[in-house]
């Protein structure tokens, strides 16, 4: 800084940034080198940990083998097909749908035949805690009491969730659900969060349908 | 000062958000609930202390001219690596906090402490005021997240106080979080008035917040005291 000439010689700032900005890309480089295992592990779980908790036991790896449809919609759907010794066991399809604050992504199980069995929807999601949560989140109700008593949460079987839970044994119409038909729950005071699940549901459930109707062809593309 | 009053004073004295009244955009965001709040501050606290370091570090070689995008290369940096490092072990809190994270590159409280701390002292002081400031941010964070998850949802730390299960909805949205806060900003200069007061000096508040337009805080002494 002393040497006024050198500091303000546009071409040594220019090359001062560069500097700078070689450092800083090999640290990023490298951080991003060393974390992409660790990336890939943690999300390949998530999934895995969802789909073995929605699906019947299955042999095969539906993550490995998850093929890309779309909802008659137009939204796009991942399917994963769950086998066991090479039957169809049961589906799961990933959908997408806008909440009260951004996405909210969430798989559901399917029967072999349609029937849709659970609904989940992946954390991640920014639905306002206390009143769009109660329509998304499976969490483990946890009290004050069990705390000091020293009960542990069960973590064996999914929570339940009396909105997600209302999907059960559905089978897509010909129209969306909506309010006033029974069946759905919809959950008041949290119309945009509900609306998202029940959004994110039709897509999958119609996606699969048609895929079930259209017979497994589509497969091979 | 010594090292340790340089990290004490993020605490209370220099406050980021409750003095400096800085990065309102993520306290607002993210302080709905106390684990989010609490997830946010670490990161912030990591990325401060590292981006302080550094430019402490590099401070006598930087021209002055382009000492911004300098300091914001270097933030940046620190804020992919918590991004990344938080993608790889700490998944549902890297999802939590969602747009956030990266977000945490324009928070002013970052460039604030480079260019008015970590350009002027040395390695020492400046990674203690990082860290002071981190953790104070941390705790209003923290605390905010508290009150406004117990108000909304009746959890603490996502455990049932169970007192009640529907709150005020709006305390888990930002115009509860901008009440809360305005109501503790409101607390802390009473009680900084009351203590200038009863120690027989006008509360003056500092300089460098350039209160010559506004004369709120001198209201409360009927009659001019003696200043300091």
């Amino acid at each position: 800084m002393k040497d006024m000439t050198k500091a303000s010689n546009p071409f040594y700032l220019a090359f001062f940034l560069l500097v700078v900005c070689g450092v800083s890309t090999l640290v990023m480089a490298y951080t991003a080198v060393k974390t992409d295992g660790p990336i890939r592990i943690s999300q390949a779980k998530e999934t895995a940990d969802s789909l073995k908790m929605i699906l019947p036991a299955f042999d095969n790896d539906p993550a490995a083998e998850a093929i890309d449809i779309v909802s008659p919609d137009g939204e796009p759907v991942k399917l994963y097909t769950a086998k066991n010794g090479g039957q169809v066991v049961g589906y799961a399809a990933e959908a997408a749908a806008s909440g009260f604050g951004g996405k909210v992504a969430g798989i559901v199980s399917f029967k072999p035949d349609g029937t849709i069995d659970t609904v989940i929807v992946k954390s991640g999601h920014s639905e306002t805690p206390g009143i769009g949560t109660k329509v998304t989140d499976r969490s483990v109700k946890r009290t004050i009491s069990d705390v000091v008593k020293g009960v542990k949460p069960d973590t064996s079987k999914l929570p339940p969730n009396a909105a997600l839970d209302s999907y059960r044994g559905v089978k897509p119409g010909e129209d969306k659900w909506t309010k006033e038909k029974d069946g759905v729950h919809f959950v008041s005071g949290a119309t945009y969060s509900s609306n998202a699940v029940c959004d994110l549901v039709w897509y999958a459930a119609t996606a699969v349908r048609e895929y079930l109707e259209n017979g497994e062809t589509k497969e091979e593309n | 000062m010594s090292i340790f009053k340089e990290f004490t004073k993020g605490f209370w004295k220099e406050n980021p958000v409750l003095v400096l009244v800085l990065g309102m955009c993520p306290t607002l965001a993210t302080s709905s609930d106390a684990v989010k709040g609490l997830a946010m501050g670490l990161a912030t606290t990591f990325v401060l202390m590292g981006s302080n370091l550094v430019i402490s570090v590099i401070r006598k070689l930087v021209p002055g001219k382009i000492r911004i995008p300098c300091y914001i290369v270097v933030i940046a940096t620190f804020v992919t690596v918590v991004k990344l490092l938080m993608q790889a072990y700490a998944p549902e809190a890297y999802q939590t906090l969602g747009i956030f994270l990266p977000l945490i590159v324009v928070n002013c409280i970052v460039l604030g402490r480079a260019e008015a701390f970590a350009s002027k002292n040395g390695l020492l002081a400046s990674a203690a005021d990082g860290l002071g400031m981190g953790l104070g941010f941390t705790f209003v964070l923290v605390c905010l997240g508290c009150i406004r998850e117990f108000l909304a949802a009746g959890t603490l730390f996502g455990i049932s106080m169970q007192c009640w299960d529907n709150g005020f909805a709006i305390m888990g949205q930002a115009p509860g979080g901008f009440i809360l806060l305005g109501l503790i900003l409101a607390g802390m200069n009473l009680l900084n008035m009351h203590k200038a007061k009863k120690a027989g000096v006008r509360y003056e508040p500092p300089a460098e917040f350039d209160c010559r337009h506004c004369s709120i805080c001198k209201l409360s002494t009927e009659e001019p005291v003696k200043t300091k």
